[in-house]
């Protein structure tokens, strides 16, 4: 593979633009345009490094690409180790692609403190970047608990009236289930007797099924916080309604993904036994969160928390993509978090374009404004298709293969799930015909100007991608399966012969004993 | 009856002579030459302090085990060189530290420099003794000084009532601990670790109730001084009546010194207690944990919050005290490095506090730091580095400090108190980010903290110096852990 660190390059190139951002003042108009330039360029940069990769991608390769090693904690076995594969990648790309399109929507958005703003939303990268390729679960846990600091100061600083609370609770609910993870980490680490702690190492080295009940609730009640899964998606309405736009965009467009990529690359290989046992406990709270999301999102009079409670419902297919243990499903998965980023991502934009015109959210202060931004509401109506489902555009392909696998699975979940893609046609195309179309637009809203060159170069290479992989997946869907079959032959493998120096027990000093051991 | 004169080990010995020979030159300069020249004063204790530094790591080089010099009441091995760099480290920042707060100049700043000088000594000998009794000596020393730092400010109403509070549960806590010694010499027939260990491992009559109870004694002398629950009760109003550069002061040399003695105490003697004594230890570090992070919600004053959280930090120390009874040498080394991160953190916290105050006396209320990100970034960026690591989250020291104890807490099986560590961090996350959450989250009210301050009047350059160390310290500790890791593990052998 490459010479070059590229990883590394992509990972640290938004960080080290923070830093310079550091040495910026930006107590002026002039600064802070130099602020948003230093920041863009930066991000920009990380892109293009993140196309480079996908070209040199190889597909008839399963296993991790790009592999960068180095020492770091030798003491503890702790190595900056990251590389990438098939489920990894798009999301990799889905960051980079992202955070210079929310960088751009903020150009004329946010004015205040602006500086800390771009610098956060490039720490933010870095550590997206991070867990999405951290190979090492010391190196992984840093970028995991490292990225709630900016999200944290976004939703706080640049948030609206309840910020605070909001970002507390979001910074709260998060940490609670990371540390519960970092015990399972540590405990992993002394139990296997492999004193490492590297990802890949633990992959291949399966712990004893009888232990593997309570990591796997450790591991997988952080992600499900993440992700979150229903019934731990309290924090999510709270996040994104008081969230500024950019950070409502990267919360739902990649962070939630994080919990979903954990369990996937984490939970569910490392724990195959523990994973299979809970899965059908999986499969119902991701049926719950589907259906429950919807018919919630159906009630809501602020479309930002209309479209906050649909996330609920769309991660609720990847999980259960991820649990119904097939290709089908796993691919599906991958492709729905990329489409539901995109579309999500979309309509979160949208929802700030019209919200910075208009200072309300609400639905009923809309109608009819179709015909005074007539630009806007094309776009808001193919980004709300796409993430209805309607085929042609991506989010079809994502939740078909699904329920496919679903289906493949056990129908009975199949048919459930298949009904929370006709909830979402309902509360979407019932939310668009209020705020769009129904009756005459009033005083106030027939002065709204419709979009500018800034927000046309925002929307278009979403809407593009929307239809690209709508109607030809295979450039994405390539990458991924590979990956996707390998994952499924990691969760399927039965541990039931102890071959490696495995123990049902960890094998630990006995507390108590009285004995001062000096190793 | 042959009397042997016991061995003594001079080179080893000269860290602290060299700290006495300082305390007494800066009391005697300022009492004979009447200087009123401070900064000569600040400058000489700070050499004084580099100095045994650089002795102390000098002769760590080529330390292989370690000497007993006066039959155990001084030993110096690897984990005493440590703890003396560690103390003397936190010393130096301190003074930086008061050497940046301007009120303490009203009374003559000699004896001030002094009485560090004075507690670092007490501090030292704590840390460097395998003797019950020498660990008592140290105490005292160490105590003395505090009680008149606490209180040295004497106009001051809230420093005089520190003082008191302090003096008087301290003089009980002495008690108990010097009344556990006696116990355990009545049990075993020697007031020296070494001794204590050979008898209680020769004689398991001797491990009965007595040694227990002498045991149970000298955890609550020690609690008292590393403020665990329930032997905290000072800390909050002590913290917050002292003089902030004396809170800094005592936030972390003490705590390191006490917490070396336990752990002498604990490895070499207190395995033969059996499970019994394992169970107070836990459930004092659960509650200690637990206490000082409720406690620390509520508090609206930096320093009480401060003040709950340094119980809090004890807390996660014990655990690591705990953990060295099945994972011995990784639980030291957890606790020196915890030790360590946490000296840059506090005094660092502390530090922004002093400068925050700035030249009209002390700024303490949480609510003073509104908007704080805005008027003065520099200052505000640093305090949230600070908040961040004392909270535990990557990619600082605390950290990796937290994640080095809990290591081998797991190691040594106790997962439970683990698992309630890791939820306490949570709690604690709270009130940490709610100074972050005032400083960049609310606008300035209009009492805030001017920017015009910004490092300005006597302190500059020590402020310079001091937030550069402390920033330093904890970024590298957090993103570097490597080297140091290695030194501290090499550190955690004692000495038999």
């Amino acid at each position: 593979m490459s010479e070059y660190p590229l990883i590394t390059w992509m990972v640290f190139l938004p960080l080290l633009g923070g830093l310079v951002l550091l040495f910026v003042r930006d107590a002026d108009e002039a600064g802070q345009e130099r602020a948003r330039i230093i920041s863009m360029v930066f991000a920009l940069a990380a892109f293009v490094i993140s196309v480079i990769v996908y070209l040199g991608f190889r597909e008839d390769f399963a296993g991790m690409q790009f592999l960068e090693r180095a020492a770091w904690i030798p003491r503890f076995g702790i190595s900056y180790h990251v590389g990438l594969d098939g489920i990894s990648l798009p999301l990799i790309l889905l960051t980079t692609f992202l955070t210079p399109l929310v960088l751009l929507f903020s150009w004329k958005e946010v004015e205040k403190h602006v500086r800390l703003y771009q610098m956060a939303l490039l720490f933010l990268e870095t550590g997206m970047l991070g867990v999405f390729v951290a190979l090492d679960f010391f190196l992984f846990y840093v970028f995991w608990e490292g990225m709630l600091i900016p999200m944290y100061l976004l939703i706080g600083v640049w948030g609206g009236p309840q910020r605070i609370y909001a970002a507390v609770k979001f910074f709260l609910y998060t940490m609670a289930g990371s540390v519960l993870m970092l015990v399972a980490i540590l405990w992993l680490y002394f139990a296997t007797g492999a004193k490492t702690f590297d990802i890949m190492v633990h992959l291949n080295q399966p712990v004893h099924h009888a232990m593997q009940g309570w990591l796997f609730a450790a591991f997988a009640l952080s992600f499900a916080i993440k992700v979150p899964l229903f019934p731990f998606h309290t924090w999510l309405p709270d996040a994104h309604v008081e969230a500024p736009t950019a950070g409502s965009v990267i919360l739902a467009g990649v962070l939630l993904k994080m919990g979903t990529y954990g369990l996937m690359r984490l939970a569910m290989p490392l724990f195959p036994t523990a994973a299979r046992e809970f899965a059908v406990a999986f499969m119902v709270l991701a049926v719950i969160g589907i259906i429950y999301g919807a018919l919630v999102a159906m009630v809501q009079d602020d479309i930002k928390k209309l479209v906050a409670y649909s996330s609920v419902s769309h991660l609720g297919f990847v999980v259960l993509g991820l649990f119904s243990f097939n290709l089908l499903g796993a691919t599906g998965s991958v492709l729905q978090m990329v489409n539901h980023g995109i579309s999500t991502g979309a309509l979160f934009l949208l929802v700030g374009m019209i919200y910075s015109r208009r200072h309300t959210r609400m639905i009923q202060d809309f109608g009819g404004i179709a015909r005074v931004m007539p630009v806007f509401s094309v776009f808001f109506v193919i980004a709300s298709l796409s993430s209805i489902g309607l085929p042609g555009l991506n989010g079809f392909v994502g939740e078909f293969t699904i329920l496919a696998g679903a289906f493949n699975r056990s129908p009975i979940f199949g048919v459930l799930a298949t009904s929370g893609v006709v909830l979402s046609a309902v509360y979407m195309l019932w939310m668009l015909q209020r705020v769009l179309f129904g009756g005459e637009p009033s005083k106030i809203n027939r002065s709204l100007r419709d979009l500018g060159v800034r927000e046309w170069c925002v929307l278009v290479p979403l809407v593009v991608l929307m239809f690209g992989l709508g109607l030809y997946p295979k450039p994405i869907l390539s990458k991924i399966v590979p990956s996707a079959q390998a994952w499924l032959n990691k969760v399927n493998r039965r541990v039931l012969r102890v071959q490696s120096p495995v123990s049902p027990r960890p094998r630990l000093a006995k507390a108590g004993s009285g004995e001062v051991t000096q190793p | 009856m042959t009397t042997t004169i016991p061995q003594i080990h001079w080179p080893h010995l000269l860290p602290l002579l060299v700290v006495v020979v300082g305390a007494v030159a800066v009391l005697m300069w300022d009492t004979f030459f009447r200087s009123r020249d401070r900064a000569f004063l600040v400058a000489l204790t700070l050499m004084v302090l580099a100095g045994a530094i650089g002795i102390t790591l000098g002769s760590m080089a080529d330390l292989a085990g370690g000497t007993v010099s006066f039959g155990g009441m001084y030993v110096f091995d690897r984990f005493t060189a440590f703890v003396f760099v560690l103390i003397m480290l936190a010393s130096f920042l301190s003074v930086l530290v008061a050497a940046a707060q301007r009120s303490l100049d009203d009374p003559p700043a000699g004896e001030y420099f002094a009485l560090i000088l004075f507690a670092t000594t007490g501090m030292m000998l704590m840390a460097s003794t395998r003797n019950l009794l020498m660990i008592f000596i140290g105490l005292e020393i160490l105590s003395l000084s505090l009680y008149v730092l606490a209180g040295y400010l004497r106009s001051q109403a809230s420093g005089n009532e520190a003082a008191l509070k302090y003096f008087l549960l301290g003089a009980f806590a002495s008690g108990f601990l010097l009344f556990g010694m006696a116990m355990i010499y009545g049990a075993t027939g020697s007031v020296d670790l070494a001794e204590i260990a050979k008898h209680l491992n020769t004689n398991p009559a001797a491990r009965g109730p007595i040694f227990l109870m002498g045991l149970g004694l000298i955890v609550v002398g020690l609690g008292f001084k590393v403020a665990a629950v329930p032997f905290n009760m000072w800390t909050p109003d002590v913290y917050e009546g002292a003089p902030t550069a004396v809170t800094a002061f005592m936030s972390v040399g003490p705590k390191a010194a006490a917490f070396a003695a336990f752990f002498r105490i604990v490895l070499m003697a207190a395995g033969y207690a059996g499970a019994s004594f394992l169970v107070v230890l836990w459930v004092i570090a659960a509650i200690t944990m637990t206490v000082g992070n409720v406690g620390a919600i509520q508090q609206t004053n930096i320093k009480r919050m401060l003040a709950y959280s340094s119980i809090a930090h004890a807390g996660y120390i014990l655990v690591a005290l705990l953990a060295a009874q099945g994972s011995g040498a990784m639980a030291t080394a957890g606790f020196l490095y915890y030790i360590l991160v946490y000296a840059f953190m506090n005094i660092g916290a502390f530090y922004v506090v002093v400068i925050a105050g700035g030249n009209e006396g002390e700024r303490t209320l949480i609510e003073d730091y509104a908007g704080m990100g805005y008027t003065r970034p520099a200052l505000a960026a640093i305090m949230a580095v600070f908040m961040v690591s004392l909270a535990g989250l990557p990619p600082t020291g605390g950290f990796v400090a937290k994640f080095y104890i809990f290591s081998a807490a797991i190691k040594a099986g106790h997962v439970w108190l683990v698992v309630l560590a890791v939820l306490n961090s949570v709690i604690s996350v709270y009130y940490y980010l709610r100074l972050i959450v005032v400083m960049y989250m609310r606008e300035p009210a209009g009492v805030e903290i001017r920017g015009d301050t910004d490092f300005t009047g006597q302190g500059v350059p020590y402020a310079f110096a001091a937030l550069l160390i402390t920033v330093a310290g904890v970024l590298g500790l957090g993103l570097f852990p490597g080297v140091v890791m290695d030194f501290v593990s090499k550190s955690s052998v004692l000495i038999n």
